[in-house]
């Protein structure tokens, strides 16, 4: 144990290099130090964000079939190294570059971050280091692209994956962040969308519906006459782990987003993030109870997410009662929407239709609702929503209705189009009996549970 | 259409297990035809030409067992069945739930009775599946040790799971107090019922352990008052009657008739003696047997079909059958089901829990 906090220290010690140094010298500035406690923080966010990944890898693996799980697992490793890859080449660049225009940014192409953040003085020269940030928002698209994985589970291709991959990061997600998230972009200063209801999650959920609509359902989901079968995840208990891990890692997602400690801002953010996850858990179990007599498992998983998923784009723009019923009605919407996409024989093993993309949309429609006139004046974005505002009482849910829906516009036709083109070329589903034997032996040539499996 | 003596007749006259399964797919033809005539006739015919399918089958299961053999060693026997059947409750589409009973001969040693027994028990499952009755899941069977038995080692039995009621001794218990004798000595399936009236008397406390088991169904109406479909599968859409209409009754009205002194194995019947005996009120009576009476008429509907030569059914009533009245009916019975659930478990369960 002492050998463990003698570890933690000395990886603190290495953090607070640059201010120890100017200690010796008469002290660090408060630029400095507020620079170097941003990108402490940052930087955590970053890895707590990009540990959401292992809970990707449990919520998709325990929630489908076991000659799938190494398949399942290991690609998602692998597409958050190959964009990681592609961000830095141009996904970055095609969000923040600094010649772009309304559309799209420009420039910063294979991004190099500058070695510090202080000038000759010891002055920061930013409010926190470009790498942080770049970091941060990888972990970001990392996210995007494991909620599109979603839609095609169990049955695409390796190489889909991969090409998919770089397409993502570099035509699809850019795009829907330039628009809200960069300074040029049209919807910038007036969409809000806090930590990414709709950047993140619809747009992967997007991605997510083309291709399970172009993939078409797994082998045995639905029955000639049209009714479906369950085709039951292999284990709940990685699931739940999956959706703690998630929940864990959202606090880096939402809270995270502030870039800044300065003003403790971010801890309000965490505080209404765990007020509308807990609001979604509970009305998803009592929803499920009460339309099917039983209180489903996945579904109170699907609503905690869906709270989570919700509260995003508003966490810092609502009060604590609101996020309270934005949760709740995101418990309740998932249910209903998980049940639709069945009837309409939309093959979703994830769920990642209702969880992020119907989740989504309610949570940035919500900040037209619920935002709260003076965090809408701290954030310097948007109008107050529609029970603050004391004139144009819709302006702002105008302003989040057009603005989901040309971003989900572009994200679902972008990516169809983009698949469509994959799949008149090469194909996106693996063959009927890979499909059947499982995608460990066809495309890895090693089962995730050896022993359980027979070739 | 044949008449029901003519069916009868058709069954007796079979000399073979082929000619027997040949005329059991006639009949089933023929039942799934629609007709017009009242459901109360058209499940008397049924059960009464299902007797007589099963008893033929148990006849060639005996004789082919009997020819091997230079004596039988058994003074008497029947062939019990259990379930739906041993209610009088049985469709075209039953699995089959039995069990043998015997005594021996006087001077046969035990062990050579039993082998006899065993092999005979062994015959009829395997002659009732050969006809088309898919064996139970549970293996309630005579060809299980369990189920196969002299009449004292029933006795036995019973006592035995009176004295030590875990889960497996309540299940044994409600399963023979279902028993009716298809084929043999009537007189071994009363004594049979005589034994577990008499265990049952001195041990009351045997009605909260078998409440605990009677309880369970399958939920129909959801807190707002909807019908709860079935989400999945080739029955999407449908509803689980036998979970979560008819076995619920069933379970119900055996307790109140084990502690009601009450012997009749079928539903009704039960119904109209526990009345009789004034264990229950007219409005009960008439309101039980009434909802009851439409679960039967309903589960002539639930889906069924033949596969691999045995006939089976999953107790689901089609989504389209699902009419406006039929789920107001659904609903009403479900309501109905509570109540009766509410009543015994007033009645049966220890005070503080009820």
């Amino acid at each position: 144990m002492a050998k463990k906090f003698g570890l933690i220290f000395a990886t603190m010690a290495l953090f607070l290099l640059p201010v120890t140094a100017l200690a010796q010298e008469g002290g660090p500035t408060s630029s400095a130090l507020n620079m170097g406690l941003n990108a402490l923080w940052v930087m955590l966010a970053f890895m707590l964000v990009l540990l959401m990944q292992g809970g990707f890898i449990m919520l998709e693996t325990g929630s489908t079939r076991m000659k799938n799980a190494g398949h399942v697992a290991g690609k998602t490793i692998f597409t958050v190294g190959l964009a990681a890859i592609v961000f830095w080449a141009v996904g970055y660049g095609l969000i923040f570059g600094a010649d772009g225009n309304a559309f799209i940014g420009l420039g910063n192409w294979f991004f190099s971050p500058s070695f510090g953040a202080l000038d000759a003085a010891g002055e920061a020269t930013v409010a926190y280091p470009d790498a942080v940030f770049f970091l941060f928002q990888f972990a970001f698209v990392a996210v995007s692209l494991s909620i599109a994985w979603g839609g095609f589970a169990e049955r695409a291709k390796l190489s889909i994956y991969a090409l998919f991959t770089v397409l993502f990061v570099a035509l699809i997600y850019p795009v829907i962040a330039h628009w809200i998230w960069s300074a040029d972009g049209w919807l910038f200063g007036h969409k809000q969308d806090f930590a990414g209801s709709t950047v993140v999650h619809l747009t992967g959920a997007c991605a997510a519906l083309a291709a399970t609509l172009l993939l078409r359902p797994r082998i045995g989901k639905y029955n000639k006459d049209g009714s479906a079968n369950a085709i039951l995840g292999h284990n709940q208990v990685f699931t739940a782990l999956g959706v703690l891990l998630l929940w864990v890692g959202w606090f880096g997602f939402n809270a995270g987003s502030t870039v800044g400690v300065g003003d403790g801002f971010f801890a309000y953010v965490a505080f209404t993030t765990m007020i509308a996850t807990g609001a979604g858990a509970v009305s998803s179990l009592f929803t499920s109870w009460m339309v099917s007599g039983k209180a489903d498992i996945t579904t109170t998983l699907n609503g905690t997410l869906a709270g989570l998923v919700a509260i995003t784009a508003s966490c810092a723009y609502v009060e604590p009662w609101a996020a309270l019923v934005i949760g709740l009605i995101a418990g309740i919407l998932v249910v209903g929407s998980m049940r639709m996409f069945e009837k309409l024989r939309i093959d979703d093993p994830i769920y990642a239709l209702s969880v992020h993309g119907v989740a989504g949309i309610w949570g940035t429609l919500s900040n037209g609702i619920f935002a709260e006139t003076s965090l809408v004046e701290k954030l310097a974005t948007g109008k107050p929503g529609l029970l603050y505002a004391t004139s144009e009482p819709f302006a702002q849910l105008w302003v989040q209705f057009y603005g989901v829906a040309l971003c989900g516009l572009y994200a679902f036709v972008v990516s169809y189009v983009l698949l469509w083109i994959l799949k008149k070329v090469i194909g996106l589903r693996v063959t009927e009996e890979q499909e059947i034997i499982g995608l460990d032996l066809s495309e890895h040539g090693a089962y995730g549970y050896p022993e359980a499996m027979k070739k | 259409m044949r008449h029901d003596s003519d069916w009868h007749h058709h069954i007796t006259q079979a000399s073979t297990t082929s000619q027997l399964f040949s005329l059991r797919l006639a009949y089933s033809q023929e039942v799934e035809a629609p007709s017009a005539e009242a459901w109360e006739m058209q499940q008397q015919r049924m059960r009464t030409v299902h007797d007589a399918f099963m008893r033929r089958a148990v006849h060639f299961a005996w004789a082919a067992v009997e020819s091997t053999w230079d004596t039988n060693p058994l003074q008497s026997f029947a062939v019990l069945l259990f379930g739906s059947a041993g209610r009088h409750e049985h469709t075209s589409w039953s699995d089959q739930d039995n069990g043998l009973i015997y005594t021996a001969k006087q001077g046969v040693p035990a062990a050579v009775a039993d082998a006899f027994a065993t092999q005979v028990g062994g015959s009829v499952c395997q002659q009732l599946e050969e006809i088309g009755y898919p064996p139970c899941e549970g293996e309630v069977l005579a060809r299980d040790k369990r189920w196969c038995g002299s009449l004292t080692q029933w006795q036995e039995g019973i006592r035995q799971s009176c004295e030590n009621p875990d889960f497996y001794a309540v299940r044994h218990l409600l399963i023979v107090a279902d028993a009716r004798v298809i084929y043999g000595d009537e007189r071994l399936g009363v004594q049979l019922h005589e034994v577990l009236h008499q265990q049952l008397q001195g041990h009351t406390e045997m009605a909260v352990r078998m409440l605990s088991n009677t309880l369970r169904y399958k939920v129909l109406v959801g807190l707002m008052g909807n019908l709860l479909t079935e989400p999945y599968g080739e029955d999407a859409g449908g509803i689980d009657l036998k979970y979560g209409a008819y076995l619920p009754f069933v379970n119900a009205i055996r307790l109140i008739s084990l502690f009601g002194g009450i012997r009749a194995t079928s539903t009704l019947e039960r119904i109209a003696r526990l009345h009789d005996s004034h264990v229950i009120t007219t409005a009960q009576a008439n309101m039980w047997r009434e909802a009851f009476e439409t679960i039967m008429r309903y589960r002539l509907a639930t889906t069924h079909k033949a596969e691999a030569g045995t006939f089976g059914s999953r107790g689901m009533l089609a989504s389209t059958f699902l009419t406006k009245e039929v789920k107001q009916q659904l609903k009403h019975i479900h309501r109905v089901g509570l109540s009766l659930q509410k009543w015994i478990k007033q009645r049966f369960a220890p005070e503080g829990e009820r």
